[in-house]
C-alpha cells in the first residue's frame, strides 16, 4: 500500500515561514527513498510528516490507505509500534537500560518480549554487537550505540523504516555500517526505507532520491 | 513500565534514598506521636467510662425566661406577661422526683447493666484542726461497685463494708491526705450549719483521677440522714453494656422524662474539645511533614521529566502513548511513596513496643501506669498511609501530566537545535 502525499503544506513559527510547499509523492512498499536538501530546506519535516509524528491541516498523508490526520491515537500508537521504525541522527538511547533492553523497548509497549528477544539476538550477532547484548549505552562507542538503535527500529519488523541523518554524528566507517544495515533491511526484509541524509554519496545509493529546495522537491 | 519507572529509582539512588526518607520519617512520626497521644486519651476515656456511670440521671434542670412564668399568671392560652424586671435564675429540684418509675423502666432495659441510687452532698469533713470541703456521695455500695470499677481502686479496707450502714466512709486518697486520717479512725462530717457527725473510714481508693479521689462514699441511707432528706436521692448512676452507645441512651431517655439525662461523653464535653484541639495539632504537624516529602518528589520528577525528554520523545515514536509515559513518571512518585510509608509504619510499629519500656514516673494521671502508653490501633495506620499516598500521588501526577504532555517532534526538534 505504501505512504502517499497529497498537496502536503507545513507551515512553523511565528510569523508562520512556510517549510513545506504542496509536496504530494508517493513512496511504494519496500522502496529505498533517500530525502536530501539543505539544512532548512524541509527533508526532516517532511519526515516526520511521512511518519507521523508530526501532522499538519493542509494537505494529506496516507499510510496504507489510511489518513494520518483520521487515525485516532490509539491507532497511531499501534502503527508506530507494530509497523515503523525510527533511526535519529541521535541514538536516543534509554541510559539506565541495557543495550537489550533498549531495543526490547518496543516488544515491553506490545508484548511477546520473548519472540522478540530471539530476534534480538540475531540482530545483535549481524551487527557485530554480540558480546555488548548487556552493557549501558555508556560503555558503547558512537557506531555501537546507532547499531543498537538499528537493532531497535528493526526488532518489530517494522513495514516502514524512517532514519533521520542516521550517519550525521558518525566517522566515515561507522557510516558505511549503519547505512549497510539500514539498505540490508530494505533489500531482505523489502522495509521501506526513507532517509534523509546531507551526504550525496549515500543519497545517490537509493533507488529513488527526492531533493529538497525551500519546500519543494525535484527529482534528480 | 513500572519496570522501567524503577530503572529510573534506582539510576539515581542519592535521591531516590532521599524522598523515600522524606516519607519513611512522616509516617513514622505520624503513627509514634498519633499512638502517644491517642494511648493517652484511651487510658483517660478507660478512666472516665469505668470510674463513672455511664449515664447520669439527675434531677431536671430549667433554667428560667422572660415568659417562663407566663403561664401561672394567665393560664396558657392567655398572652404574655411584660416585666420591668424579668425573672431569671434556675428553676429546679434537687431531687428526682419519680426515682421508682426509673427503677422499673432500668430493670426492663436490656442496654442496662447496673444502675445505682444517689446522692450527693457538699460536706466539710474534719478531723482535729484539719479540714476540707468535698462531695460526699451515698450509694447502694453493691450496685455501686458494679456500675463503676471503685472496688477495684481500693487500696485498704473493704469497699463493700459500707453496706452495714451505721456511718462509715470510703474515702478517696487525696482527701485522706488532706486529713490526715487513716483506715478505722473517725471523721467528722458537717452539712450547713448542722451539728457535725462521726463517720468511721472504712476503705480508701486512690483512682489516679484527682477529681474522683478527692471524694467519699458512704451508703444511701446515712449521707439521706446527714442531708436530712431521707429518702430522696439527687442521681441514678447507669452502666451500660456497651459504652459507645450512652449518648444515643442518654438523648432516647430524655424524651421520656423531664430529668436532666447526661452520658459519660456528654459530661465530660471539655475534654472532647481538648482532644479534637489535639487531633487538629497532629494532624497539621505531620501534615506539613507529608507536604514536605512531597515537594521533595514533586522537584526531582519535575527535574527527571527535563532530562528524560530524549527517553520520552523515543518512547513515544515507539507508540508508548500518554497514558504510558504518564504512568512511567507517576508509578515512580508512589512507589516511594508506598516504600517510605511501608518502611515508615513498619518502623513506628517497631518503635512504639520500645516506647513503652520508657517509665515516665508517676504516670499520665499522677498514679496508675507508670509507663508511656502507645496505641496501635489500625485506623492510625490507616490515616497515615493515606496522608502519604495521597501527598506522593499529588506530587507525582503534576510532573507525570507534563511528561504526558510532551509531543515527540517538540522534543526531536529542540534536540536537533
Amino acid at each position: 500500500m505504501g505512504i502517499r502525499t497529497l498537496n502536503l503544506t507545513k507551515t512553523l513559527g511565528d510569523p508562520p515561514t512556510p517549510i513545506l510547499k504542496n509536496i504530494s509523492l508517493e513512496i511504494q512498499d519496500g522502496d529505498y527513498v533517500s530525502v536530501t536538501g539543505r539544512s532548512g530546506s524541509g527533508k526532516s519535516t517532511l519526515l516526520y510528516l511521512l511518519s507521523s509524528l508530526d501532522h499538519t491541516l493542509e494537505g494529506k498523508v496516507e499510510i496504507d490507505g489510511q489518513d494520518v490526520n483520521q487515525m485516532s491515537a490509539e491507532a497511531l500508537s499501534l502503527f508506530r509500534n507494530k509497523k515503523a521504525g525510527f533511526v535519529f541522527q541521535f541514538h536516543y538511547l534509554v541510559a539506565e537500560l541495557t543495550a537489550m533492553e533498549n531495543v526490547l523497548l518496543p516488544a515491553r509497549k506490545s508484548g511477546g518480549i520473548s519472540k522478540r528477544r530471539e530476534i534480538a539476538t540475531t540482530l545483535f550477532e549481524q551487527f557485530g554487537l554480540k558480546d555488548k547484548i548487556h552493557r549501558l549505552p555508556r560503555h558503547l562507542s558512537g557506531g555501537e550505540q546507532q547499531r543498537v538503535a538499528i537493532a531497535r527500529a528493526l526488532v518489530m519488523e517494522p513495514r516502514y523504516l524512517f532514519a533521520d541523518e542516521p550517519t550525521g554524528s558518525l566517522d566515515s566507517e561507522n557510516s558505511e555500517i549503519v547505512l549497510n544495515l539500514l539498505e540490508k533491511a530494505n533489500e531482505k526484509q523489502k522495509t521501506t526505507l526513507i532517509l534523509v541524509t546531507h551526504d550525496p554519496g549515500f543519497s545517490r545509493r537509493a533507488r529513488r532520491q527526492i531533493h529538497l529546495v525551500d519546500g519543494q522537491f525535484i527529482t534528480p | 513500565m513500572i519496570e522501567l519507572a524503577f530503572r529510573y529509582l534506582l539510576a539515581r539512588r542519592r535521591q531516590t534514598v532521599l524522598m523515600l526518607l522524606g516519607f519513611f520519617f512522616g509516617s513514622a512520626a505520624f503513627v509514634l506521636l498519633s499512638g502517644i497521644m491517642l494511648g493517652f486519651r484511651y487510658y483517660l476515656v478507660y478512666q472516665l467510662i469505668n470510674n463513672d456511670a455511664h449515664v447520669h440521671i439527675q434531677a431536671r434542670e430549667e433554667f428560667l425566661t422572660e415568659h417562663s412564668l407566663d403561664a401561672s399568671f394567665y393560664g396558657m392560652l392567655t398572652g404574655r406577661v411584660f416585666w420591668n424586671v424579668p425573672p431569671s435564675g434556675k428553676k429546679d429540684s434537687d431531687l428526682v422526683e419519680n426515682p421508682q418509675a426509673w427503677y422499673e423502666r432500668l430493670e426492663k432495659d436490656p442496654r442496662v447493666v447496673a444502675y445505682t441510687p444517689r446522692l450527693s452532698t457538699a460536706v466539710l469533713f474534719s478531723k482535729g484542726k484539719a479540714t476540707a470541703t468535698a462531695t460526699l456521695i451515698g450509694c447502694d455500695p453493691k450496685s455501686q461497685t458494679q456500675v463503676t470499677t471503685l472496688g477495684d481502686y481500693v487500696t485498704e479496707g473493704k469497699f463493700d463494708a459500707l453496706a452495714l450502714g451505721g456511718n462509715q466512709i470510703a474515702i478517696g486518697e487525696r482527701l485522706r491526705k488532706k486529713l490526715g486520717v487513716t483506715l478505722s479512725q473517725n471523721v467528722l462530717v458537717s452539712v450547713a450549719e448542722q451539728k457535725p457527725v462521726p463517720f468511721k473510714v472504712v476503705a480508701i481508693f486512690s483512682t489516679g483521677n484527682q477529681i474522683f479521689d478527692e471524694q467519699a462514699y458512704g451508703s444511701l441511707e446515712d449521707v439521706q440522714a446527714v442531708n436530712q432528706t431521707p429518702n430522696e436521692i439527687d442521681e441514678i448512676a447507669v452502666r451500660l453494656v456497651d459504652y459507645k452507645s450512652s449518648s444515643a441512651v442518654a438523648k432516647s431517655w430524655s424524651l421520656l422524662s423531664e430529668e436532666k439525662i447526661e452520658s459519660w461523653d456528654q459530661k465530660n464535653a471539655n475534654i472532647y474539645s481538648v482532644f479534637r484541639i489535639q487531633d487538629a495539632v497532629r494532624f497539621l504537624s505531620i501534615g506539613s511533614i507529608m507536604i514536605v516529602a512531597g515537594f521533595g518528589i514533586y522537584n526531582v520528577l519535575n527535574i527527571t521529566v527535563i532530562q528524560k525528554r530524549k527517553d520520552i520523545a523515543i518512547l513515544r515514536s515507539m507508540g508508548y502513548t500518554t497514558r504510558d509515559i504518564v504512568l512511567i513518571f507517576f508509578a515512580q512518585g508512589l512507589a516511594l511513596g508506598i516504600a517510605g510509608t511501608t518502611l515508615g509504619l513498619l518502623f513506628g510499629y517497631a518503635f512504639s513496643f520500645f516506647l513503652e519500656t520508657i517509665r515516665i514516673g508517676a504516670g499520665p494521671l499522677g498514679i496508675g501506669v507508670d509507663h508511656l502508653i502507645v496505641s496501635r490501633e489500625f485506623p492510625i495506620y490507616l490515616q497515615s498511609a493515606f496522608l502519604a499516598l495521597s501527598s506522593a500521588s499529588l506530587a507525582s501526577i503534576l510532573p507525570a501530566a507534563t511528561a504526558g504532555k510532551l509531543t515527540p517532534i517538540e522534543i526531536i526538534r529542540s534536540s536537533s537545535e
